[in-house]
C-alpha cells in the first residue's frame, strides 16, 4: 500500500479541518484588510515592517516545506533514519522561523508598538500571531512524531500520522505567502 | 505523484516566484500590486501542485472539490467584508458628509 496515498478517510477529514483554518484565517486577513491605516496618529506597516528580514522568513519557511516534503517520500520508502533527519531539519528550520518571529515581535512592543497601541497593530498581532501559534504548534507536533517514529518505526499507523503532520506544515507554508504578500509586500507599495 | 523532481521543482519555483515579488516591491516596478497579487495566486497553485499533490487527476479529487468550495467562501466573506467596509457612510446626507463622502471616496481611489 503506497503510505503517502490520500485516498482514506482520515487524512480526507484532516484536510476538511485544514479548511475550515483556512477560513478563519482568511477571516484574520479581511479584518487586517478593513484595519491596515487605523493607525491611530501612529506608523504604519511601511515604517514597522522588515522586508529583508519577511523575505528571510519567508525562504526559511519555504525550505522547511520542502525538507517535510522530502521527509515524507522517505516515509514511503520506510527510511527510518532518513526520515528522522529530514524532519529534523524541517523541525530547525521551522524553529529559526519561529524565533527571527519573535525577535521581531519583541523589537515592535519594545519601541511601544503593541497589540492594544491601535487597531492596525491588533489586527497585524492578531494575524501573524495566530499563524506563529499554529507553527509553534505544529512545531510540538512534529517534535513528539519524531520520537514516536524512533520508538515504534515507520508502521502504516505512524505513516498516516505523519502525513497528516505534512499537510499542516505545507498549508501553513501556504498561509504564510499570502501573509508575506498582503501584509508585508503591500505595505511597501 | 510524489517524486523528488516534483518537490525540488516545486521548492524553485516557489523560491523564483517570491524573490520576484521581492524585488518588485523593492524596486518599485510599475503595477507592482497586480504583480505581487498574481505571483501569490501562482505560488499558491505552484505549492498545491507540487508539494501537496493536488491535481484534478490524482486521488485527491474530493480534496480539490472542498478547496475550491472553501475560496468561494473565503471570496464571499472576504470581499463583502471589504465592501461594506468601506461603505459603511454610503446613507449619510447632509452638507458636511457630502463633503467627507467626496473626500474618503477620493482617498480609497
Amino acid at each position: 500500500m503506497d503510505n503517502h496515498e490520500t485516498n482514506n478517510k482520515t487524512i480526507f477529514g484532516f484536510w476538511v479541518y485544514l479548511m475550515t483554518d483556512l477560513i478563519m484565517f482568511a477571516a484574520l486577513f479581511a479584518t487586517y484588510a478593513v484595519l491596515r491605516n487605523n493607525t491611530f496618529g501612529g506608523p504604519g506597516g511601511e515604517k514597522l515592517f522588515s522586508l529583508p528580514l519577511a523575505l528571510t522568513e519567508t525562504l526559511i519557511l519555504l525550505t522547511s516545506s520542502f525538507t517535510c516534503g522530502l521527509a515524507m517520500l522517505a516515509v514511503n520508502r520506510s527510511e527510518k533514519k532518513q526520515t528522522l533527519v529530514l524532519f529534523g531539519i524541517t523541525f530547525l528550520l521551522g524553529l529559526s522561523f519561529l524565533g527571527f518571529e519573535l525577535s521581531e515581535f519583541g523589537k515592535l512592543v519594545s519601541e511601544g508598538h503593541t497589540w492594544q497601541s491601535n487597531a492596525f497593530l491588533s489586527s497585524f498581532f492578531t494575524l501573524v500571531g495566530t499563524h506563529g501559534l499554529h507553527i509553534t504548534v505544529g512545531l510540538l507536533w512534529m517534535a513528539i512524531s519524531m520520537v514516536m517514529i524512533w520508538k515504534r518505526g515507520l508502521t502504516s499507523a505512524v505513516s498516516n500520522k505523519l502525513a497528516r503532520l505534512a499537510l499542516f506544515w505545507h498549508f501553513l507554508d501556504i498561509v504564510w505567502i499570502f501573509i508575506f504578500t498582503i501584509v508585508y509586500l503591500y505595505a511597501h507599495l | 505523484m510524489p517524486t523528488f523532481k516534483s518537490y525540488i521543482t516545486g521548492f524553485i519555483l516557489s523560491a523564483a516566484l517570491t524573490l520576484l515579488a521581492y524585488f518588485a516591491v523593492v524596486n518599485n516596478a510599475l503595477n507592482a500590486l497586480l504583480l505581487i497579487s498574481v505571483l501569490a495566486i501562482a505560488q499558491l497553485f505552484v505549492q498545491m501542485i507540487f508539494f501537496l499533490h493536488l491535481n484534478k487527476g490524482s486521488d485527491r479529487g474530493w480534496n480539490l472539490a472542498v478547496f475550491a468550495s472553501t475560496v468561494s467562501i473565503i471570496l464571499i466573506l472576504v470581499a463583502g467584508s471589504l465592501w461594506i467596509m468601506n461603505h459603511l457612510n454610503y446613507n449619510m446626507t447632509g452638507a458636511q458628509m457630502d463633503n467627507y463622502m467626496i473626500k474618503s471616496e477620493q482617498m480609497m481611489k
